[in-house]
Order: C-alpha cells, then structure tokens, then sequence
C-alpha cells in the first residue's frame, strides 16, 4: 500500500488528473511506436519527473522499478533462446533431445527491445500510480463516460480494500498472539481460520453497508461529488512540447 | 403546552427472519428538540428501534410516527423521512463507503437530489460544523478511528435532518473527542435539531440526556428523566445497569448530611454548588 499513500502526499498531488493521464498515456504508446532508443529515453524521463518533480523518493522509486525484473529476465530468456534449424545463423547452438537450440542475433534485438520496453511502459504506469491517487482516476473515467456500473464497484472495491487488510490484520495478531504461527501445522490451520472468518465477515459487513447507504437515500446509484481541479496550460504546454520532442528524436535515429 | 412528539413508535414489534424477536410491544415518543437516550446492554434492540425510525426495518405489528403521521413506506415517502431522520452507525468503516471524505459526505446531499453547487455549500458547511476542513482531502483509509467517526456524523448533518440518531456514538473515542462531540449535539440541540443516541455509559447518559429511555430484551422497562429514572430503584433491577456514579456520590453525601438544596444534580458544577 506504499504506491498508495505517495499517490496522496506526492508534490504532484493537485495536477489535473487529466493532465497526469494524458502525459502517462501518451508516452507510453510512444513506447509502442518507436525502439530502445526511445524506450531507454522515456525511462530516464519518468524517473526525472517521478522523483525530482512529484518528489518521490530515488531509492523508493528504483525500488519498484526492480520489482518487475523477475518477471521480465524469465521471458527475456525464453525469448532469447530458440529452437533454430539453420546452425550457421546462430551465434551459439547447443543440442538437446536432437533439437538444437541456439541464441541468434534476432532473438536477441527482439528480446533488447522488449526489455526496454516493458520497463519504460513499466515506468509510465508508476509515474501515474504514483501521483494520481485512485479516486482521482475514477472521477476522469467518470467525466468520459464510462459505465457507472464499473466505476462504483471500483470504489467500492477500492475503499474495502483496506477495511478487509485492517481486518486480516487485526485477526492475524489475535491469533499470533496466542501462538497460532508457532508451527507449521497450526499456521496451516490458523490461515484456514483467518480466510474463513474474513469471509464471513466481508458477507456480514457488506449487508450492514447496504443498510448504511439506504439510510442515507441510497437509490441504485452512488451520487458523489469529486474534487475541484483547474487545468493548467503551462503543464499541457509542457506535456506537448515533451512529446514533440520524444517523437522527433525517434524519428531522426531511426534513419 | 401540550409536548410535541417527532417521532412515536406505538406498540412496535420486530422478528428477524430466524425467529429472534428483537422488539416487543415497545413503546417511545421522542419529544422534538429534546436530547433522547435509550440505554441498554448490547443486544437488545437499540440498533433495530433505530432502523425502524429511519424506515430500514417494517414493524411486524405497531407503527412508526413521525411528526404524527404514520410513515408510509413506497420510494417518496421513504426519501423525504429518510432525510429528516438520519442515522450516524455504530462502525465508521462500514459507513464510509468512499475513499474520499469529500466524496463521503457528498453522497447524502446528493440523494436528496440539491444542484451540485447547493451540494458543495452543504458539504463545506457539515465539515466546518465537525471541524474537519483539514481532511478534506484525505483518502478515508488513512484517518484515526475518531476522525472517521467525525466525518460519519458530518455525512448525516450534511442532510440537515431534524433528527439525528447516533448509534453508540462515544464507544472507542478518547475523552477529548466525547467532550467535542457533546459539545457539538449540544449546539445542534440549540438550533432545535432532536437527537437520539444509544449508550451504555450511565454516566454519559445520566449528565447529557434530557430524556431516558431504559430497554432489556426487546422492551421498554423505564423511562422519564434522568434524576427520575435513576431514583426510581422499584422500576429498574440495576444488575444490567448501575446508578451513575455522581448520584451515587450526591445520595451519600446527603445521607451524611453535607448536601444543601433539594434539586439533584446533574453534573460536577451542579454537585459542587450543593456542598455546603
């Protein structure tokens, strides 16, 4: 939940959402467009205006970012490694089984390619997850019209997020505390214990919402008001004149 | 003058759907601009009486009065009674529904169908009146309990109901956020809002309430006010209950013989003066 709480108290906190969105979007399909190069150059720019603009911390943001390798260094391989018919083209071949498997100079632009990519895509997606705080994106998917239906159990799903790990957490203790973890055996029966109870209690907490919100005239609909927010030309300004910049760069190293 | 009732539950009975009768031939009439407590230990029907006030729950048998009139329970009717009886529950994270305290305490308003500028003024207001202008743009998650409690009551004055009913209002808070609250439903009390609240802290109830209402097991077994109620021992078995400890304090000091005036007191300062 640490994404969380710097979406809230980040220095980009009172940015138009819109424009938050809008600069995240943009550059990643940038990302999609263009080749390492770019890719490598938008890394660098998310981390520059992550930190040094909205002011999260370096080693927070380096964190998260090497949250993905594991992921990404499994794929890369799968990718880098082939079966390849021809020997000649291959850098490095080796059989197993009568097939040979090789590493071949395509396999590895492709997979260079995608490494970067996938980072800098990565890097877009905290740079909004970072800065804009989740109530703020589902005002501006309301404001483009998308199905209330969807957006009210994004709340919903949202806000009880965190009722449901105060509550994991406070059964966790409780039962931590009279030795429910000591062995393996009792944390086998302990977790069985803590999901069962939870959901019960999700069950039980749910009905007395529903009978909260009708207290209060709740009609088939949740009626709320967002926060105010000016859009600022400067930022929009900036944001374009960013992505000229990103697009013609692009352009000259590709020739 | 004849007392004007709000709100009168006449002859009220409740069974839920497993066959607990939570309510049984209860009877109470809230005088309007009054401050009402029901006391009673958990489990005997606080949170059910209030749920029927508000139109959540139907009598089995009895009605619900409000303002005289029996309420009627199709969508209009429900709508308008429900914002003027509004009910602040006992756990702040089931009532907050939103991330947002704006948004939260927007959702009542909202409903009631007022342009979103009548809203925002409604909103503002509710805050200022609580005194959490500072959370405003705080994500709900991250509020102490006592602050979650304020913005639960500033969603229901932000509907301006002309009563309001808090369900174990005083449970988990520190002292200092009871003293801010009981000095809050006492301005609210002022601009002639009713208000019911539900407790088992006698004391609380004893210095606050201009009127008590004692419940065991679904029924009423005492009421009147509160030097009464709590003088009355004939009526009142007080192994579920004890007296409040400024009476018990006052009748031992009477009995010594240290007491002057006859009026009971019905706090420290009134006690104080009664010294000799």
């Amino acid at each position: 939940m640490l994404i969380d709480s710097y979406s809230y108290t980040n220095r980009m906190y009172n940015v138009h959402p819109v424009e938050k969105l809008l600069f995240a979007f943009l550059t990643m399909i940038l990302c999609f467009k263009f080749d390492a190069y770019t890719n490598i150059a938008v890394i660098i720019l998310m981390f520059v205006v992550t930190v040094f603009k909205a002011k999260i911390p370096a080693k927070v943001y380096i964190k998260l970012m090497l949250i993905p390798y594991s992921f990404l260094i499994i794929s890369i391989l799968t990718l880098v490694i082939n079966v390849v018919e021809d020997k000649s083209i291959a850098l490095v071949s080796f059989n197993i089984f009568g097939i040979t498997l090789g590493i071949t100079a395509k396999g590895v632009s492709t997979a260079i390619i995608l490494f970067f990519r996938a980072l800098a895509v990565v890097s877009c997606l905290y740079f909004l997850a970072l800065t804009t705080p989740v109530v703020d994106i589902i005002n501006v998917l309301k404001k483009f019209k998308f199905p209330s239906l969807f957006l009210e159990l994004l709340q919903l799903i949202y806000r009880f997020i965190f009722v449901l790990i105060q509550a994991a957490d406070d059964i966790y203790i409780s039962q931590d505390s009279r030795l429910g973890y000591a062995t393996l055996k009792n944390s086998y029966r302990s977790l069985g214990f803590l999901i069962s109870s939870l959901f019960i209690k999700s069950y039980k907490d749910s009905q007395d919402l529903y009978v909260a919100l009708e207290a209060r005239g709740y009609n088939g609909e949740l009626k709320v008001i967002g926060k105010d927010y000016k859009f600022c030309y400067k930022n929009i300004i900036f944001i374009i004149l960013i992505e000229l910049i990103l697009i013609s760069i692009s352009m000259l190293l590709r020739r | 003058m004849k007392k004007q009732f709000i709100l009168e539950a006449i002859d009220v009975t409740f069974e839920y759907s497993d066959g607990t009768k939570a309510l049984d031939g209860v009877n109470i009439s809230i005088e309007k601009g009054k401050k009402t407590a029901v006391l009673g230990p958990n489990g005997v029907g606080k949170t059910t009486l209030f749920l029927h006030f508000n139109g959540i729950l139907k009598p089995k048998s009895g009605k619900i009065l409000y303002n005289g009139e029996e309420i009627k329970y199709n969508r209009t009717e429900l709508t308008k009674l429900r914002k003027n009886v509004g009910i602040v529950f006992q756990n702040p994270d089931i009532q907050l529904f939103s991330a947002s305290v704006y948004q939260e305490i927007s959702f009542g308003p909202m409903n009631l169908g007022y342009p979103e500028n009548i809203v925002k003024e409604k909103v503002e207001k509710a805050m200022k009146q609580m005194r959490i202008i500072d959370l405003k743009d705080k994500p709900t998650h991250f509020l102490s309990y006592g602050q979650k409690k304020s913005v639960s009551i500033a969603d229901i004055i932000a509907m301006e109901p002309e009563v309001i009913i808090l369900d174990e209002p005083t449970v988990y808070l520190d002292p200092k956020h009871v003293q801010e609250i009981m000095g809050l439903f006492d301005k609210l009390a002022e601009e002639e809002k009713t208000i019911i609240l539900s407790t088992h802290d006698v004391d609380f109830a004893y210095s606050w309430a201009d009127y008590i209402y004692v419940m065991r097991k679904g029924k009423v077994v005492a009421k009147g006010e509160p030097a009464v109620v709590f003088t009355n021992e004939k009526e009142l078995d007080w192994s579920d209950l004890r007296k409040p400890m400024l009476l018990e304090i006052y009748e031992i000091l009477k009995e010594k013989g240290i007491m002057n005036g006859s009026n009971i007191p019905k706090n420290i300062e009134e006690l104080k003066k009664c010294i000799k």
